[in-house]
């Protein structure tokens, strides 16, 4: 199987000049972000041609507890988006990538990633919204629409310029100093209401640490993470 | 603006030839009143108006990019 990685200021920047060295379509590659990049950091991605005469190259396959999503899930989302957008008035590149990531339980789960880019600063902040407020809404409109379309819940993610990926980290930043200090006070602290996507940022950044264990609590636009410190760990 | 309102309601309920929409247009503000088939209001509104929520949402950031206001009614 092909492969290669190419480095560009943007994803999607990295993927077209992937796909036009490859020259192939994007829908006979498979592409992994590496690096998302960011204004210091230039954007790194694996493209790899996906060959149906080969077999695949990973050895061994994870364990699925549940069925991949159709391999058309991606071009569905990506196009709900796109006409979404369309008719918000903002011009953006829209670009589906799949990965598979642990859910709360450990289980892989497949996620579909669309990353927006546009020039527009103010659009791209627009489409944010206050602390991610109407991206969180745009997310769950694209996620309605697609289901109604594949008949199934998919896990799809919308991102617009790396704004998930910055957010990530500083949750994750977050997560491990209230660890600290639950491990200091050796009392459980209850962080601030959340929604679903930064409630399993903070569960998987401290999944690790054997010194606290986390539960989410409360109901609806209430629900937070609480920090307990381990048992027997006093 | 109505393009949008009108694209999500007609993917979002199972008949969209029900779904109506009326505009006032105000000083500052525009004013849509979305109707769906009687049994699909839950459709467009949702668990605890989340539907509605991302609709008005949506529907705000169309709105800005016109420099405009945007409310919604859904009936």
């Amino acid at each position: 199987m092909k492969s290669i990685e190419i480095s560009a200021r943007t994803v999607a920047e990295a993927i077209r000049l992937a796909l036009a060295q490859l020259g192939k379509d994007r829908d006979e590659v498979a592409i992994e972000v590496l690096e998302s990049g960011s204004e210091a950091e230039e954007a790194l991605v694996r493209v790899t041609v996906v060959d149906d005469d080969e077999e695949p190259a990973q050895p061994e396959r994870p364990q699925r507890t549940r069925q991949p999503l159709p391999e058309d899930v991606d071009v569905t989302a990506r196009r709900t988006l796109e006409e979404l957008l369309e008719r918000m008035d903002i011009e953006a590149y829209v670009t589906a990538v799949r990965s598979t990531v642990p859910d709360q339980r450990g289980d892989p789960e497949e996620t579909i990633t669309l990353h927006v880019e546009g020039a527009d600063e103010e659009a791209m902040s627009l489409l944010i919204g206050r602390r991610g407020e109407t991206l969180r809404s745009v997310q769950f409109m694209v996620n309605l629409i697609v289901s109604r379309k594949v008949q199934k819940w998919p896990q799809v993610v919308v991102d617009v310029g790396n704004y998930r990926q910055r957010r990530q980290e500083s949750l994750e930043g977050l997560a491990r100093r209230m660890a600290e200090r639950v491990r200091q006070s050796g009392r459980p602290l209850m962080l601030e209401p959340m929604g679903a996507f930064e409630r399993r940022v903070v569960h998987l950044a401290l999944r690790s640490d054997p010194s606290v264990y986390t539960e989410s609590s409360g109901e609806g636009e209430n629900r937070k993470v609480v920090i307990f410190p381990a048992k027997g760990a006093n | 603006m109505r393009a949008l309102l009108e694209y999500m309601a007609h993917e979002l309920v199972d008949t969209p030839e029900a779904v109506e929409i009326k505009e006032r247009v105000g000083r500052h503000t525009i004013t849509y009143e979305l109707h769906v088939a009687p049994d699909e209001t839950g459709k467009v509104i949702g668990r605890s108006g989340r539907v509605a929520k991302a609709i008005r949402d949506l529907m705000a950031v169309a709105a800005a990019r016109q420099g405009k206001r945007v409310h919604i009614d859904i009936e």
